[in-house]
């Protein structure tokens, strides 16, 4: 269990970051100050306000928020360890490199999991003060999926630390990622159309791989795993009906959004231990 | 049994060789003092030994275990004090040693570890406000927790006052009475010869010397140290007296020349400095110490004999034609 040594050890020194620090009043600052700003803007009375309604007003700014954070996390795990050359006293001990990455992942994703849960906790405690009905499953649910949306993007960053040698290039790596899913990756399928079949844009309705493939997002699995899970808005039926005529292929279910954010946990985890592993140090 | 053994070790850096077909045996319980300036790839081979870079060629073993494919064992019993190394600023000395119990499975107290360094009363303070020396105290109680059989020790000396430096070579004769072998990087001569039983040096990712401390001073003694104070101690009478043969080494200081040559050439040497037109106005000869035995490895001979093809001309007598026209060429090669 050489890789739980590295893990404990990199979460006492990350926790006393100023940076995670800088984290977790972000968080709380959106959490708890978007859970009382929105008593004002969400309904006619503060007592009306849902929760349920909180969380799909979120939902958004968390999809955005939570990457930057996840990735911000995750940068300098092991690239800051080579820079510095604080990796030497690390690997001087008996650690393998892949409990090194291992042990990386578990102790940044244990700082982002504390600073996302202070977040939460205080959201926590405005909601059932300000709201008449507080749902504590829905919005345990909601903090969980949220953690493990940012664990991807530990893992991604974490990936991208493993596999370059250099901060600078673990940060504009890991911000490329964020932009390709926050801009890019939606105009893939289209551009796969456009060399197929030399049109942009799908006429009609979007094929069933396209729709598979915008699912492998990790932003749009988030939204997806919290809408179907927690919100359950009545509208998505709806939506699923119009397009499908009646249920959606396998591919819009939770269970597959959970298991795309567990792979980008692991997959970017993987392949950067698999450079670092090959790496002179 | 072997401690360290490298078998024809090639490492390259791209087109640089750090390292070129290196064989090097250390024996189970003697201090080992790897001697070399800096480049010579003294950090190169530590490297190979913990896994942190991969021979090119050739096979390195360490306590009878491939380097590279069993690593983790290799590090489990071996002690690390690493060169150019960095500590997590935010944790204390404690926690410093408490990471390497753990990571050793050593049921040390992390207190004693600290004491035996001389830093136990900053133990609970954040490293991040240790001075070099301390920090460098820090890393060597790291490496010495769990009792390994062999510490691994790269510049330790760096960063520590002469006081801090003495106590580090009792700290690694306490380790070597306890039965462990130290290997001992250094690019200070007097380190290593105050605590080490054999000496290898490295240079240019070579082998140059490799023999008991004794048997080096031994070395050293055959050769002398011609002190001559002259008249004029000129770049021209330098390079004029480095090509009298049987001369290793000149420097000049002010108006004396230290000329390291075997005993039979010292009255070539004033020979050769009176052709010059200069007068020798005193002259003693001292035995070579250790140190200028180390400076004439581990100076770049090269660029000795280049500065040699380029300022001889028709003064040398007629022994030294050989070497003479040899060197010209050689430079000739070199600016082609």
């Amino acid at each position: 269990m050489s890789w739980s040594v590295v893990a404990r050890k990199d979460f006492q020194d990350a926790i006393r970051s100023r940076g995670l620090i800088a984290m977790t009043i972000l968080f709380t600052l959106l959490y708890a100050g978007a859970a009382y700003v929105y008593t004002f803007i969400g309904s006619s009375s503060p007592q009306a306000a849902s929760v349920l309604s909180l969380i799909s007003f979120l939902l958004l700014p968390a999809t955005i928020l939570v990457p930057i954070v996840g990735v911000f996390a995750g940068y300098r795990a092991i690239a800051g360890e080579r820079e510095t050359g604080s990796i030497k006293l690390l690997l001087g001990l008996p650690h393998t490199r892949q409990d090194v990455v291992i042990g990386k992942i578990v102790g940044r994703s244990s700082v982002v999991t504390v600073s996302t849960f202070v977040g939460f906790l205080v959201a926590a405690v405005v909601a059932a003060v300000l709201y008449s009905s507080f749902p504590a499953v829905d919005f345990v649910a909601f903090g969980a999926l949220t953690v493990l949306f940012a664990l991807a993007f530990v893992g991604i960053g974490v990936g991208i630390s493993a596999a370059t040698g250099s901060t600078t290039k673990a940060i504009a790596g890991g911000f490329g990622v964020f932009l390709l899913f926050q801009f890019l990756w939606g105009e893939i399928p289209k551009l796969i159309n456009y060399i197929a079949n030399g049109s942009y844009g799908f006429s009609g309705r979007q094929p069933n791989w396209s729709y598979l493939f915008e699912q492998l997002d990790p932003q749009n699995a988030y939204q997806l795993a919290v809408n179907e899970w927690v919100v359950q808005s009545p509208l998505r039926e709806a939506l699923y009906q119009q397009v499908f005529g009646g249920d959606p292929p396998l591919f819009f279910s939770p269970w597959f959004a959970l298991a795309v954010l567990l792979a980008w946990v692991l997959v970017p985890a993987g392949l950067g231990y698999l450079a670092f592993e090959r790496a002179d140090l | 049994m072997t401690a360290i053994e490298l078998t024809g070790v090639t490492k390259r850096f791209g087109d640089v060789v750090a390292l070129r077909d290196l064989d090097l045996a250390v024996e189970d319980g003697e201090v080992f003092g790897f001697l070399g300036p800096n480049g010579a790839g003294k950090s190169t081979t530590i490297n190979l030994l913990l896994d942190f870079a991969r021979p090119t060629e050739g096979r390195a073993e360490v306590l009878g275990m491939d380097a590279q494919r069993r690593s983790q064992e290799v590090r489990r019993r071996t002690g690390v004090l690493p060169e150019g190394f960095r500590t997590y600023d935010r944790l204390t000395g404690r926690q410093h040693v408490e990471f390497a119990i753990d990571s050793k499975e050593a049921n040390n107290d992390p207190m004693d570890v600290l004491e035996r360094v001389g830093i136990a009363e900053a133990a609970d303070r954040k490293v991040g406000g240790y001075s070099k020396g301390m920090t460098q105290r820090l890393a060597l109680g790291m490496a010495i927790t769990g009792e390994p059989e062999l510490l691994i020790l790269d510049e330790p000396s760096t960063g520590l006052d002469p006081n801090g430096a003495r106590e580090m070579r009792e700290l690694v004769r306490e380790e070597r009475d306890r039965g462990a072998t130290i290997f001992f990087s250094s690019h200070i001569l007097e380190q290593v010869e105050a605590v080490c039983d054999r000496i290898g040096i490295l240079r240019g990712g070579e082998l140059v010397a490799e023999d008991s401390v004794s048997g080096l001073r031994e070395a050293a003694g055959t050769a002398q140290t011609l002190e001559v104070t002259v008249s004029r101690a000129d770049e021209e009478l330098v390079a004029s007296v480095r090509t009298v043969e049987g001369v290793s080494n000149v420097t000049a200081s002010g108006d004396r020349l230290s000329v390291a040559c075997d005993p039979d050439a010292k009255t070539r040497v004033l020979e050769r400095i009176e052709s010059e037109g200069v007068t020798v106005e005193d002259f003693s000869t001292e035995e070579a110490s250790l140190e200028e035995l180390f400076v004439s490895y581990t100076t770049d001979e090269q660029a000795a004999s280049e500065q040699r093809g380029r300022t001889s001309d028709g003064k040398n007598s007629e022994g030294e034609d050989d070497e003479r026209t040899e060197s010209e060429s050689e430079s000739e090669e070199v600016r082609a």
